[in-house]
């Protein structure tokens, strides 16, 4: 039967995809892993390089500072995403496809802004349309979000009794980003670079398999559907 | 001839080491009796004999949890500052106990001798002293918690006024309200400006600071005159060469200009001044390395290395200060014992930080990376 060989084929062509979606998740798994372990070992270097009080919790700065990176989450139909990593469901009615994004902040070592396309899931099956999707992205937060954050502030000022002399400038997010690096002392050890370039890496790579994750849940749920289809047409 | 005991006149010794009295320039100096002269670096010596071994540091390297490493522990010194404290054990509460039991033996020390040998123990505490500073005005600027950044600080190196270091906006008052009082005070004629104080500047200050204690230390020791000044002569300007090549690959990359990088290196040493003005120079790693190995005791330093490699430097560095300062231990009669036990005892600290956090994180193959041994 035409129908059933199709199914079959189909089949076969999601179990493969399956089997490298979860190929590819636990590489990433393994990679992280890794990179994680160079990145404590190197701080343990550092420690012992520039001795365990400076670089210690205390140090962290608890000054308000813009984040040095954003997941930007953004829905697109599904007929404009593209890429190796786009995942389609078919028979689906709402092509929605979810793409996770990081994007670094400018400031940062690497010059040009690393944005890490990661793959996509579809979001149609979530029942929200993109349009309700939150955008971490202080720049593109709706208008209801602003005011909300504005009045939180606001409160959060009157409440403190803190005085400033351009209150409206607190109450924008601080656009200056600081460099975790230099908490620890302008003149650091090469291993304490070394230990935050691992762990950028890393942030990297979270993501990618939070979406090679999605990706491999999404594979294995067609397999079961196209196994499900293809026993209903053998009966 | 020995004169009675607790008179500090003129003493001749066998080896025809003349003390005086009082601390001259390219004179040496007076302990106040024949016990201070045996009995304090003989208390030294003990204490020394109660460093790890390499048995020790075996048996560490086969420790599979914390609390194995608080086991191994119990048959050295450590042992009754590891007894009480609680699981689960962290490597932060290893270094802390530790560096309680230096504490210890610093002022059991410190209550047991006169000068000028006070003075010179005393100045072994202004290196951790600095860093406490620089620790305490840091932490203020990340607006944290002053009595968080009180725990934190070294032992050794706090003063009466430490915790108002937290008001000061700017070096100069930091100087006028705080450190006047301190033995930092001297060294910050060249800190003295009312820029506020960022990460660069308190950098800077820091550096600085260190480099003007190392200086006056070692004029202090030079003028102790003796085994003590040839010594600690040579362990000095270790240090500083050190200091150079550290503050060298640490501002490579950085915002520090040529001129501030060069004002930071202390004047005296080996590479002082043509290595300096290399140093000051270079732009990379290899850069460096060209530099030092001009100079033959640091050949063996960088022959451990490959080219191009910078991970094991530090190891390397201090690999060869502990085979200089064990070497301070063959000689008799001089200051350069309590240095050289007070930095030992550092180093074997550094090792068991180091080895605890291996254990911590499961990273046993990487353990024999940072340790050092001593004898």
């Amino acid at each position: 039967m035409p129908d059933d060989d199709s199914h079959q084929k189909q089949l076969e062509k999601e179990v493969w995809k399956c089997l490298d979606s979860v190929h590819h998740l636990l590489k990433r798994r393994e990679i992280l892993l890794q990179t994680l372990r160079q990145g404590w070992m190197e701080l343990t270097s550092a420690r012992y390089a520039m001795g365990p009080a400076r670089i210690s919790s205390p140090l962290f700065s608890l000054k308000p500072h813009a984040p040095s990176s954003v997941v930007d989450v953004r829905g697109l139909p599904s007929d404009s995403t593209g890429g190796n990593s786009a995942v389609e469901v078919e028979n689906e009615p709402d092509g929605i496809t979810v793409v996770f994004d990081l994007v670094r902040d400018r400031a940062e070592n690497d010059p040009k802004t690393s944005v890490t396309k990661t793959s996509d899931f579809t979001g149609s099956d979530r029942g929200q349309p993109p349009s309700h999707l939150r955008r971490r992205v202080t720049s593109t937060i709706s208008n209801d979000d602003e005011k909300k954050d504005q009045w939180e502030i606001e409160s959060l000022l009157n409440d403190c009794g803190t005085e400033f002399g351009d209150e409206s400038s607190l109450a924008e997010a601080p656009k200056e980003t600081t460099q975790p690096l230099y908490w620890f002392g302008a003149l650091v050890s090469p291993h304490l670079r070394s230990a935050q370039n691992s762990f950028s890496q890393a942030l990297d790579l979270i993501v990618e398999l939070v979406n090679a994750q999605n990706e491999a849940t999404h594979a294995h749920s067609n397999v079961l559907k196209f196994q499900k289809a293809t026993s209903v047409d053998e009966n | 001839m020995i004169r009675e005991e607790g008179e500090s006149d003129l003493v001749t010794w066998p080896h025809d080491v003349t003390l005086s009295n009082g601390r001259k320039n390219g004179q040496s100096a007076s302990f106040a009796s024949p016990r201070e002269q045996v009995g304090r670096p003989a208390i030294c010596r003990g204490y020394r004999a109660g460093l790890l071994t390499m048995a020790d540091y075996n048996n560490l390297s086969q420790c599979e949890t914390l609390d194995d490493v608080k086991l191994s522990l119990t048959g050295t010194d450590y042992a009754s500052y590891l007894a009480n404290v609680p699981s689960p054990l962290h490597t932060s509460a290893i270094v802390e106990k530790c560096t309680e039991k230096l504490v210890d033996e610093y002022n059991f020390m410190l209550s047991q001798v006169s000068e000028p040998l006070s003075t010179f123990l005393e100045y072994l505490t202004y290196g951790h002293m600095i860093d406490n500073v620089v620790l305490i005005v840091t932490g203020t600027l990340h607006e944290r918690d002053v009595h968080e950044l009180l725990e934190k600080c070294h032992p050794l190196g706090m003063f009466d006024s430490i915790a108002t270091l937290a008001v000061a906006q700017n070096m100069r008052e930091l100087y006028r309200l705080v450190l006047v009082d301190t033995p930092l005070a001297p060294y910050f004629s060249e800190c003295l400006t009312s820029e506020d104080l960022d990460d660069m500047n308190i950098e800077i200050m820091r550096n600085t600071l260190y480099k003007a204690y190392l200086e006056d230390f070692y004029q202090f020791c030079k003028g102790i005159g003796g085994a003590t000044a040839e010594l600690m002569s040579d362990l000095l300007a270790f240090e500083a060469d050190w200091r150079a090549v550290n503050i060298t690959i640490n501002s490579i990359g950085t915002e520090l200009t040529r001129d501030d990088r060069r004002k930071l290196y202390s004047e005296f040493g080996l590479l002082y001044p043509y290595g300096h003005e290399e140093l000051a120079a270079t732009e990379d790693f290899d850069g460096v390395r060209a530099v030092v190995e001009k100079y033959p005791p640091y050949q063996a330093v960088f022959a451990k290395l490959s080219f191009g490699e910078s991970q094991m430097l530090d190891k390397a560095f201090f690999e060869e200060q502990v085979k200089r300062l064990t070497l301070v231990f063959e000689q008799q009669f001089h200051y350069a014992v309590f240095y050289g036990y007070f930095k030992l005892r550092e180093q074997e600290i550094r090792n068991l930080m180091w080895i605890a956090e291996c254990v911590a994180q499961n990273q046993k193959t990487r353990i024999h990376d940072g340790i050092v041994m001593t004898f």
